[in-house]
């Protein structure tokens, strides 16, 4: 492990730490009967007109133990910029325009009586000049006879990067830390408001060291129609984030709305499709004089799930499933992307 | 006379919708649904482990790089919408 990732001493630590653990909890969980788990695999495909190109590699594994839960994501992200060379950012932090960025999330559940879920994840990712790490908790609870899930979670961010400057337009210099740290508190309600509408509300405080206080708000809604066997899912989106700026922050106040509008259809009970729109409207107001930018953007995706039954003799009694997709970005710069992603998974 | 205060329709935040909001949870929270009411709620269309593997998660985590306020906000909770169904 560590001759691989000899270059990544943190990531390879990482990682030779929690392997034992998992073969560990896999061994255990053959040896119970009440366990379940999953193994996927994904490839995803991203292209734009700036010049850039991703493709991801992605493991994960999850287990299921009674009532106690553990996933492993194990991801590897090769990013292309063609135009490196006049983005003075990209120059001058990886003084080339292909970079490889690793990354390792875990997240472990455990539910009591069935009404209260636990969990703790943690992520690290790097591609050797930016690392960043996430660390979270949090906890919901079903009440009024299972109709309304409240639920609360703590997410602690670290970001290490290289010192930067810009030069802004008052001619002040600003520099972002070389670490940024963020701590986000989210409270949520799921309410079963009918036999058919499910209502979600989220409220989320994010406190930074390089930004003011941001607040998200959002607001969806569920419809399911059953005479069609599909449902609608609408959901709105507020971001804030005013206030005081300082000269380690790159931009200016920022405030957004997002709108995201889904129809997922199904064909049985092994298939189901999503096609999805979504629309993105930021207004950032300059730190130096004030001057009002705008940016918006469109996604439109489809996504797909099949179920292979368990039945057939060519997977050895093991149900699989395979997942696909295919994604268009548009944003009001003239900037286009598409993206594409292919999943198999296979359960035990 | 009487003096009525214009009202603001303007949302000029999203903290103006927080009042229609908690009166209709608490509105539709006087009604709770029974295990067998939960039928098309429990659909695969409606299951949050279903709809994870339908998002387009990469599109979104990658055009978030042109977007400043993208992260929005984590839905937490989750799972079955009848947990202790099938005891």
């Amino acid at each position: 492990m560590a001759k691989i990732y000899g270059h990544r001493p943190l990531l390879a630590r990482c990682l030779a730490a929690v392997a034992p653990v998992c073969a560990m909890v896999s061994g255990t969980a053959l040896a119970v009967v009440d366990s379940s788990g999953s193994l996927k695999q994904s490839v995803s495909g991203y292209r734009d007109s700036a010049g850039q190109e991703r493709s991801k590699l992605g493991l994960d594994a999850n287990i299921k133990l009674g009532s106690s839960s553990l996933s492993l994501g194990l991801t590897r992200e090769r990013i292309v910029d063609q135009a490196w060379q006049e983005n003075k950012y990209l120059k001058e932090l990886y003084g080339q325009g292909e970079r490889i960025n690793d990354g390792l999330n875990l997240l472990a559940g455990y539910t009591v009586a069935k009404l209260t879920d636990i969990r703790v994840a943690a992520s690290y990712s790097s591609d050797d000049v930016v690392e960043t790490q996430v660390a979270g908790a949090g906890a919901s609870q079903w009440m009024l006879h299972e109709t309304l899930q409240a639920s609360l979670d703590l997410t602690r961010t670290m970001v290490s990067r290289p010192g930067y400057e810009i030069l802004d337009y008052d001619a002040t210099v600003l520099a972002a830390p070389p670490r940024m740290d963020s701590t986000a508190v989210s409270a949520g309600l799921r309410h079963l408001s009918t036999p058919t509408t499910m209502t979600l509300a989220t409220v989320t405080l994010s406190s930074s060291n390089d930004r003011p206080l941001a607040r998200y708000y959002h607001l969806g809604v569920r419809q399911y129609v059953p005479f069609l066997s599909g449902a609608i899912h609408a959901a709105a989106y507020r971001g804030l984030n005013r206030g005081g700026l300082s000269t380690a922050t790159l931009y200016g106040e920022v405030d957004s709305w997002t709108g995201d509008l889904a129809w997922v259809q199904e064909a049985g009970t092994a298939t189901q499709i999503r096609i999805g729109w979504r629309v993105y409207q930021e207004k950032e107001v300059g730190r130096a004089y004030g001057d009002v930018t705008q940016f918006g953007s469109d996604l439109w995706s489809v996504n797909l799930v099949h179920e292979i039954s368990a039945g057939n003799s060519l997977l050895a009694g093991r149900p699989l499933s395979l997942e696909t997709g295919f994604a268009r970005y548009m944003s009001n710069e003239g900037l286009t992307a598409t993206t594409a992603n292919f999943g198999l998974a296979g359960k035990f | 006379m009487i003096q009525i205060r214009p009202v603001n329709f303007r949302l000029r935040s999203f903290g103006g919708m927080a009042l229609p909001l908690i009166t209709l949870f608490i509105l539709s929270g006087c009604r709770t649904l029974k295990p067998y009411e939960k039928e098309h709620l429990l659909k695969p269309a409606m299951d949050d482990a279903r709809l994870q593997s339908l998002e387009p998660v990469y599109a979104r985590s990658t055009a978030a790089q042109f977007e400043k306020l993208a992260a929005g906000a984590a839905a937490g909770g989750g799972g079955s919408s009848c947990p202790t169904c099938g005891i």
